[in-house]
């Protein structure tokens, strides 16, 4: 009976189809300014930026006005900053972020992010200098 | 230049009597497996590897009371207690400090082991000595891990593990030089520690006291079929180790299985993201070591009955435990940093990490390949198996599970890619659809081979025997099926196909237990079990399909993309967040079939309890048909960055109301005062605010003076009339007489004391005074100042999830079909060595 040969060879077969479409539905971390060139072309699709939060420009969550619209500013990779708006409630740990990812598609003048990872360094290593 | 300080307040005793078990333990642990390597050929060397394990064990027990003691007593000088726990907190919590940090998480691996080594002391007989032989090698890699030995080779620093007896001072040098410590000198900096860190208020929650040790015994599990696999090829009884390993494999998976699960429903009732499982690359590496086990209980249990596939099972068994050191390495090395929420930051151990993983690689899969070569195993796949046959299908089923599995490894090992070959892929966007969507159809097939397959036989099945019961279950199924497509509300094809097969795998099951088995339920562990993940599949399904929800804001401004008028797709993008509603206190809000009303809060050091009532009225007759209250609670907590958010869910049979708070009044910035207005009024008069809403009458001015007559106090009594109502206010003024005297400054020598209505919006205060020769001319000189009146508010999100008790019952299930096959596989095994 030889079966179980053509059953793993079928079985090999669509292995190698989840690992080479894998490739096909990951993206790559990007900067504001090829997000707004990929908008473009690609008007359906979402990307991930990497960059930190913008300190010096601030921050709005007005929850009486909106509850689901926060403002903030991102830096990317090259330092190219970025207006960001978040349609959601503002998430509790981003002033505390070093590192942050969007995910989201450019727009005329502004990220429109559909999620933010951000990376708290406070949660496992913070350093006793502010007792 | 290293100055020399006598620090006071430490407890370093402990620490060193800690250091001491740690080496010891790890030394112990070296020392029982060399001699239980050697008693193999010798065995009266059993004695000495048997007094050696103990020691380990003793040594293992005294580091984890060593450690508990200094997080009990608040001896913040060390690192681990500073850092993960804190003075405030409950006993029972302390015991989560150990799997906050990595190398508590180490330490409580290892305990499970050692509980694991007395059980294979009483019950592995002949396999003792090679079997512990093995696991107490695995106990001195982990033992290593705890070390914290810092010592340089050449000009490179190698450190050996971390260990959670380093005090905060060596650990953080700059603590020593906070200004504070200049005055205070530094030999005292432990005046300056008020408090540890705190625990993660994450982790505070009586579901992470039992969740991460039942996962961690799960993974421990995995050692016992590795043990046992590596001892079968070197004591070349490549077939003998299955009988005795099994029962453990079959522990490994239901203990792993409920871990994980638990994990999913802590996330659920504790966490914000509003669900159980999210594809979180921490809760992957969970699932990796647990799907292999799966494959590996079925093809032992094929290798038992037929003999075939042993070689696999054997490489299997190994590979699950090596899944376990990845996984391992995947959360410790601080790799998963920028794509997990939970994942431990790097603590400098990755080359440590990698030795151990390569060095049990390299003993599982060397044997392997020197057993293969020596001819003595037949790693392939070689065998003729009828397709009437059971082992057959077993095997598709598990090869099926092997390529979801492939999927799942692939997918979240991305970062370990960008790592090694310097790519910079993201992973999907959004992982949950990305994920369910490869899955779905795994979990498919699976089902459908669940179903029938107990049906046929071992070798070979005349289809008179497995074609009646399979006919009967397909048509009960497909009855149930549509009725239930109905009543839970299932659409489209995929999800209906889905549907039918989990009703399917449940139906045959159980039609096996009576028609196959004859209702001996003490046979029943696997019917059971497949019957407990179809149904838990089901609630998955029905709970995500139709999880809603209900909280929809229609208030906010009005958005849509420039570019998008007619794109659905986009508004259902946009839609998306616009999930949270604002509930101010006291004013009911319809969200779906609900009225909610924010009706107040509690605060229980150190949460604060929103208190969300909801009511249904019936639709006609407005009368009030179900009503509940939801408690969301929230920590504010200036370390994590602000509020930690902890849901509260209504259960009913059919489906959960799921609420929590994202964000509250108190956190929003002071608006600035506006509109001042100067008023300068003799007794009897009236006057406004600028918006003329708030009317004020000077009815009376009272004198008050301290007893030592230096401080004297002005108080006037106001009348206040709003829209709301009439109340006595009084804004007042402190002078200190003996400074006005010798100073003769009149503004530095008093104080004011201003009555501030934040419900009104309104604040006034009482300036100055005035003073002349009749009492009844005395002038007093208010402010008013003014700005929007601040209501309490909270924004809400609230889910409905139904049938979500489906996934907890089919776990439940499962668990007991579980320790039905236990306890079979146990007796199993008794006969063997009777």
């Amino acid at each position: 009976m030889k079966t179980i040969y053509i059953v793993i060879i079928a079985f090999l077969g669509v292995g190698v189809a989840v690992v080479a479409s894998l490739y096909g539905n990951t993206s790559k971390y990007i900067t504001f300014d090829t997000a707004k060139q990929l908008a473009k072309e690609y008007p359906n699709k979402e990307f991930h930026v990497v960059g930190s939060l913008n300190k010096e420009m601030p921050m709005v969550y007005e929850p009486r006005q909106d509850a689901n619209k926060f403002e903030f500013y991102v830096n990317d990779t090259l330092g190219n900053v970025s207006k960001v708006i978040y349609r959601n409630s503002k998430p509790q740990d981003i002033e505390k972020t070093e590192r942050i990812v969007l995910i989201g598609s450019y727009q005329t003048d502004h990220f429109e992010a559909t999620q933010i990872l951000s990376k708290c360094p406070s949660k496992y290593n913070d350093e006793p200098t502010n007792l | 230049m290293q100055e020399t300080i006598t620090f006071l307040g430490e407890h370093l005793w402990i620490g060193n009597l800690g250091h001491l078990f740690v080496v010891l333990a790890t030394l112990s642990a070296l020392g029982a497996s060399i001699f239980y390597f050697l008693s193999d050929k010798n065995p009266s060397f059993l004695g000495i590897s048997r007094t050696l394990l103990k020691l380990h064990i003793f040594s293992v027990l005294g580091i984890i009371v060593t450690l508990f003691a200094i997080i009990y007593n608040h001896w913040f000088e060390y690192q681990y207690a500073w850092q993960h726990s804190s003075a405030d907190l409950p006993w029972y919590y302390m015991i989560s400090c150990f799997w906050e940090g990595q190398e508590g998480s180490f330490l409580l691996w290892m305990f499970w082991h050692c509980v694991l080594c007395l059980i294979l002391l009483r019950k592995a007989r002949e396999w003792e000595a090679p079997v512990l032989a093995i696991v107490t090698l695995v106990q001195f890699a982990l033992g290593g891990m705890l070390l914290g030995i810092h010592f340089h080779i050449g000009e490179t620093l190698i450190t050996l593990g971390s260990s959670p007896f380093e005090l905060l001072r060596t650990k953080n040098p700059a603590l020593l030089q906070i200004p504070v410590l200049q005055t205070m000198g530094k030999a005292n900096y432990l005046h300056a520690i008020q408090d540890g860190n705190g625990l993660n208020p994450l982790l505070q929650n009586y579901w992470m006291v039992i969740h991460p040790p039942t996962l961690f015994s799960g993974f421990a599990c995995t050692v016992i079929p590795f043990a046992y696999a590596v001892a079968g090829l070197w004591k070349n009884k490549t077939k003998e180790w299955i009988t005795p390993a099994l029962p453990y494999v079959i522990i490994t998976v239901m203990v792993l299985g409920t871990g994980i699960i638990m994990g999913g429903y802590w996330a659920y009732e504790s966490l914000s993201f509003g669900g159980y499982w999210a594809w979180d690359p921490v809760e992957n590496a969970s699932l990796m070591p647990w799907v292999i086990m799966v494959v590996t209980l079925h093809m032992l249990l094929i290798s038992k009955a037929r003999g075939t596939y042993v070689g696999l099972s054997t490489f299997l068994a190994i590979t699950s435990f090596i899944m376990v050191l990845y996984a391992t390495f995947l959360t410790r090395s601080g790799i998963l940093g920028d794509t997990s929420v939970h994942a431990f930051v790097s603590e400098g151990l990755n080359g440590q990490l990698l030795f151990f993983l390569f060095l049990f690689m390299a003993i599982g899969y060397g044997l392997y390949l020197i057993r293969t070569i020596q001819n003595k195993i037949n790693p392939g796949v070689s065998s003729n198996e009828k397709i009437s046959s059971r082992e057959f299908w077993m095997f598709i089923g598990s090869l099926v599970l092997v390529l979801s599995l492939l999927h799942i490894i692939g997918a979240t090992s991305i970062p370990v890619y960008n790592k090694i070959l310097g790519t910079n892929i993201a992973p999907h966007t959004d992982p949950i659809a990305y994920y369910n969507t490869w899955q779905t159809p795994f979990a498919l097939v699976i089902l459908l081979i669940m179903a029938g397959t107990q049906f046929l036989r071992y070798r070979d099945t005349p289809s008179n025997v497995w074609l009646k019961p399979i006919v009967i279950s397909l048509a009960i199924s497909l009855v149930v099926s549509l009725a239930l497509s109905f009543a839970f509300d299932i659409r489209g094809v995929l999800y209906w196909f889905f549907l039918f097969a989990t009703v399917y795998a449940v139906t045959a099951n159980v039609l096996y237990i009576f028609q196959g088995l004859k209702g001996k339920f003490s046979h029943a562990g696997a019917s059971i079990a497949h019957s407990g993940f179809a149904i838990m599949l089901l609630g998955v399904l029905v709970s995500s399909v139709n999880k809603h929800v209900i909280s929809y804001n229609n208030t906010g401004s009005n958005y849509m993309r420039e570019d998008a008028e007619n794109n659905t797709d986009k508004m259902k993008a946009i839609s998306f967040n616009r999930e949270n509603i604002l509930l101010q206190k006291n004013e009911p809000v319809v969200i779906a079939d609900y009225t909610a009303t924010y009706v107040g809060d509690t605060f229980i050091s150190p949460n604060k309890y929103y208190r969300v009532r909801y009511q249904k009225f019936d639709k006609e007759t407005k009368v009030l048909k179900d009503e509940f209250v939801l408690e969301p609670s929230a920590q504010f907590n200036e370390k994590m960055g602000g509020l930690i958010s902890s849901p509260d869910t209504r259960h009913y049979l059919s489906r959960d109301v799921f609420t929590h708070v994202n964000h509250e009044s108190g956190l929003d910035k002071e608006q600035e005062w506006r509109d001042p207005l100067m008023h300068t009024v003799k007794e009897g008069d009236t006057f406004t605010t600028v918006d003329a809403l708030h009317k004020l009458v000077l009815l009376g001015v009272e004198k008050e003076g301290s007893e030592d007559g230096k401080l004297v106090a002005i108080k006037p009594r106001l009348s206040l009339t709003t829209i709301s109502g009439n109340q006595i206010i009084s804004p007042s003024l402190i002078l200190d007489l003996e400074k006005i005297q010798t100073t003769g400054n009149y503004d530095e020598s008093t104080e004011i004391e201003p009555v501030v209505l934040n419900e009104d919006g309104l604040k006034i205060e009482l300036t100055r005074i005035i003073l002349a020769d009749d009492v009844k001319n005395v002038q007093l000189v208010f402010k008013t100042m003014q700005r929007a009146p601040k209501v309490d508010y909270i924004i809400l999100k609230a889910i409905v999830f139904p049938w979500i008790n489906l996934v907890w019952l089919g776990t439940l299930v499962m668990f007991l079909g579980f320790m039905i096959a236990i306890v079979r596989r146990v007796k199993d095994y008794n006969k063997t060595i009777a």
